[in-house]
């Protein structure tokens, strides 16, 4: 027995040293026959393998045999396997590698939207450019304004797309509906979005055609992503020239929580700096939000997002417009949001999201002796199932509940009576939208929007297609097609509670060409609106006085160019969008080109990274051509036009470190040169002893804005 | 006898794991000559294209993917196209990333991380803002796991030595770090003969230089 193990031994031996040696040589390619150097050849499972030479050659040795696999695998481009036999003699491999599709290359559907995400994806706007487009001053719509489809209207604010008021674009935080993402307005004066761009990692702004998931957007589509857990526990305080915030986050292991607190007053800067509003009590708001991240079993994350703000101010305005008479107009308003989202893996194949959002919005309005009301409240739920089925079709689908109430008072000083109105519903609607993967170079979308109007009980199918094809390696074309309704506007609905959705049709084709961190992107497109409402006058109490006969079309051309690769530290992007646009609604005659919009508009945005001052400097221009505005007068006129709008921005940031952390000053400059603004006009309300009406610009409130602030992390 | 054969086989069968074992510290050490003496950019390719294989035979060993990853940085801080650049740094930090799934608290693997991030922030300056937070994150993370690992400070030495001194940054400012990350390159052993073990040589470089600078 003892010689059984010396046999064993020595067989064992045996089998080391008698190994038999092959040698494995080739030659690596890629597609275009072009040689590979570097690549990395290995028999999976061993040490053994060889880098390519510069030739793209390889050669090495080994000592194992029989069937083994041959791995190459190269920065860039797929990994080859391929199963060999050492056992018999091998000829030199002719290997190719296929390049890698990323993310780039991927083909998706891009028709009306402008996608931003986390950082190493090919991105249109990181929260970074949100937070330093000089023009936006940090607002999130602000920034959004520097693309193509979006309309410049500085006496309103928010988002006019595409031949869209500001409410055809609708919000929604982690897919969940936002019903006042903007602060509340003062006549002719911009309103901003109440949430920092810093809470969000990645915007979505669709400017048409968007999927099934979106409902009552007659226009556009904004979905900003909140943060997942925070990375650590770490303050910072903000201080400005118009207020100071604070923010303070902690995390636990599997949790986060974040709360910002911030408090805005302009007195300071409207008492130095010259304002077109006499203002008896300076603009002042408060305002904080809560951020909740807990992470359940494997892939599961809660999200709380909350916020509140109030905000008061008191100024005299002329309603009229004339300057002669005005009126003293107080106003405060309170809002309230909360949302909370689930995401869930249920399985290999399928993951769940589920959200509840809710909403409470009031705003009180002094107008003299007379007293405006609203409030709105607003409860959205949803649940949406994502099927990765395979490799080819993915499938969406889910369902919406969401109730609205809206109530409305005026208390006229005059008569001494209070009018009251309001109304409140609730909508349904259920999707289902396939995605299907024909191919490497063509893919589909496909879906269905089902909703119910409780309001007027109208049952409503709505289509969504979109369709996006490779025409090269970095460029594609994609089509998209869909059908929106959108319940007609608060103010409407009070009165009339007969009124239908208003409806937009969408025709979108897009072409994108991307490599290197450069964009190009062009889009036409055609967009016919139906069931607009129609009124004899604003706020008329008689419901026989609303109608849906309204309607109207847009169409143009959209060119985008970014480029951050070019010069080393410079990046910069130009949009330039072509529109023409008719509508008869509201109290129109004939259908006209609304006031809001302007046939040409440029916009262009630089950002200069100076490395060697840690400063970063960032550069607006925009550009708009005239805008039409209308005399009460001649309600069947042309109209006249008002002169182009031109602003040029600056804000300069530098950051630096301070007591071991870092710390940032921020100068922002809003139109430097002193162009000359006009956004409109308003035509005085009854005519003088001749029978005209005077004319009245509308004007920004400055002729600049300067925002200077000081921002540390501790 | 029957003993004997089973004796017998666990000595075998030891013998081959241990074999094993030794078989892959030789495998490492050879190639951490062969990167320790690397100097063109294909030397390190060919480092990393060695550690990447033994890494993907040894799927259990973090030091494999430690030094794939390494070498892909060392070549992504050489003078090459920015997109190479993103695509090796891309590379290292997923290999950063599996040697952490082994390993989720090993300080040298954050180091690197550590480094990656700073590659990052290089190429991409308009992210630095953000990418800040994370390193901040691992950098106290790191501290707290192992205060002794001496590549903690001098990473972060070699990026206040690098930062401008208008801002707070430049060899004096570095100085006492330098001498921190010193102190523990002086006392520091490494756990075994694969363990990361570099950095003094640099280290004594950059404190020759801030040392100089405050002179």
């Amino acid at each position: 027995m003892k010689r059984m193990a010396e046999t064993l031994i020595i067989l064992f031996l045996a089998n080391v040293f008698c190994a038999a040696q092959v040698t494995i040589r080739g030659q690596v390619n890629d597609e275009d026959g072009l040689p590979l150097p570097g690549a990395n050849i290995m028999l999976k499972g061993t040490y053994d393998g060889a880098t390519t030479d510069t030739t793209g050659v390889f050669s090495f040795k080994t000592v194992e045999s029989g069937r083994q696999t041959l791995m190459v695998s190269f920065i860039g481009y797929k990994t080859w396997e391929q199963e060999i036999n050492l056992d018999d003699t091998l000829p030199p491999l002719n290997i190719v590698l296929e390049e890698q599709p990323g993310e780039i290359r991927a083909v998706v559907i891009t028709a009306g939207a402008f996608d931003s995400g986390d950082l190493s994806r090919p991105v249109v706007l990181k929260p970074m450019d949100i937070a330093t487009t000089p023009s936006a001053v940090g607002d999130i719509y602000g920034a959004l304004t520097t693309l193509p489809g979006a309309q410049i209207v500085g006496n309103e604010g928010g988002l006019f797309v595409r031949g869209g008021e500001g409410y055809e674009t609708k919000t929604f935080i982690d897919g969940m509906q936002v019903a006042n993402p903007y602060m509340s307005k003062l006549p002719d004066l911009p309103t901003r979005s109440r949430f920092s761009p810093i809470l969000f990692t990645g915007t979505t702004f669709s400017t048409g055609g968007y999927s099934a998931e979106y409902g009552q957007a007659l226009s556009s589509a904004v979905n900003l992503r909140t943060t997942g857990l925070a990375d650590q526990s770490q303050g910072s305080v903000s201080v400005m020239s118009v207020g100071v915030s604070g923010s303070y986050t902690h995390r636990w292991d599997k949790a986060s929580l974040s709360g910002t607190v911030q408090y805005i007053n302009m007195k300071p800067y409207y008492s130095i700096v010259r304002q077109n509003i006499d203002y008896i009590r300076y603009p002042e708001q408060i305002g904080g939000t809560v951020l909740f991240r807990q992470k359940y079993r494997k892939n599961g994350l809660l999200k709380v997002f909350g916020s509140f703000d109030r905000g008061t101010s008191t100024s005299s305005y002329s309603i009229s417009g004339d300057g002669a008479s005005p009126s003293l107009i107080a106003q405060n308003s309170s809002n309230y949001y909360l949302n909370a989202v689930y995401n869930d893996k249920l399985s290999q194949k399928w993951n769940v999201m589920t959200g509840l959002a809710m909403g409470l919005n009031g705003t009180n309005l002094g107008i003299d002796e007379n007293k405006l009301t609203e409030k709105a409240r607003s409860v959205d739920q949803r649940v949406t199932l994502t099927g990765c089925l395979s490799d080819k079709l993915k499938l969406r689908m889910g369902e919406e509940i969401s109730s609205y109430s809206y109530n409305w008072s005026y208390y006229a000083h005059d008569s001494l009576q209070t009018y009251s109105a309001g109304f409140r519903f609730p909508d349904y609607a259920l999707f289902a939208e396939p995605e299907i993967n024909i191919n490497d170079r063509f893919v589909a979308r496909a879906g269905v929007r089902g909703e119910y109007t409780s309001l007027t009980d109208e049952w409503q199918l709505v289509p969504r297609l979109s369709v996006a094809y490779h025409t090269g390696d970095y460029s594609q074309v994609s089509l998209a097609y869909g059908m929106f309704r959108q319940r007609p506007e608060d103010s409407y609905l009070l009165f009339s509670h007969d009124l239908q959705s208003e409806k937009a049709t969408h025709l979108i084709l897009n072409y994108q060409y991307e490599l290197n961190d450069r964009i190009f992107r062009a889009e036409v497109y055609r967009k016919w609106y139906n069931n607009l409402v129609k009124y004899q006058s604003e706020f008329n109490p008689d419901p026989a006085s609303y109608n849906n006969s309204g309607n109207g079309y847009a169409q143009g051309i959209e060119l985008f160019w970014r480029d951050s690769r070019t010069i080393p530290d410079l990046d910069y992007w130009i949009s330039y969008s072509y529109i023409h646009s008719e509508r008869n609604y509201k109290d129109y005659q004939l259908a006209r080109v609304p006031s809001f919009i302007s046939t040409h508009t440029i916009t262009s945005v630089a950002k200069y990274f100076w490395s060697r001052a840690n400063t970063y400097i960032g550069l607006t221009y925009m550009h708009a051509s005239p805008k039409r505005y209308y005399n009460p007068a001649q309600p069947y006129s042309e109209g006249d036009a008002t002169k182009a709008y031109n602003d040029l921005s600056l804000n300069i940031t530098w950051i630096t470190p301070m007591l071991g952390s870092y710390c940032a000053f921020l100068l922002n400059i809003s139109n430097l040169p002193g162009f000359e603004q006009v956004y409109g006009y308003h035509y005085s309300p009854n005519p003088d002893a001749g029978g005209n009406y005077t004319l009245y610009p509308i004007i920004p409130q400055s002729k600049r804005l300067i925002v200077i602030g000081g921002y540390f992390i501790f | 006898m029957k003993r004997m054969i089973v004796f017998a086989l666990v000595v075998l069968m030891a013998g081959a794991v241990w074999g094993q074992n030794d078989k892959f510290t030789n495998a490492m050490l050879a190639v951490l000559q062969k990167s320790g003496e690397a100097q063109t950019f294909e030397e390190y390719q060919d480092a990393a294209n060695s550690f990447a294989r033994i890494a993907e035979a040894e799927k259990g060993e973090w030091t494999p993917l430690y030094y794939a990853a390494l070498n892909n940085l060392m070549m992504s801080f050489m003078d090459i196209d920015p997109g190479q650049k993103e695509k090796l740094i891309e590379l290292a930090q997923s290999q950063i990333d599996a040697g952490l799934k082994l390993k989720p608290e090993e300080t040298e693997l954050m180091v690197l991380k550590i480094l990656s991030l700073y590659g990052r922030m290089a190429l991409n300056p308009m992210d630095a803002m953000y990418l800040l937070g994370d390193v901040n994150t691992l950098i106290d993370r790191a501290t707290q796991l192992n205060p002794d690992n001496p590549r903690i400070y001098l990473e972060q030495a070699e990026a206040m030595f690098n930062m401008p001194p208008e801002f707070g940054g430049g060899a004096k400012a570095a100085l006492p770090l330098l001498e921190e990350a010193m102190e523990k390159f002086n006392i520091f052993v490494p756990d075994s003969p694969l363990a990361p073990n570099w950095g003094r040589d640099r280290c004594e470089i950059l404190l020759r230089q801030a040392e100089e600078a405050v002179r």
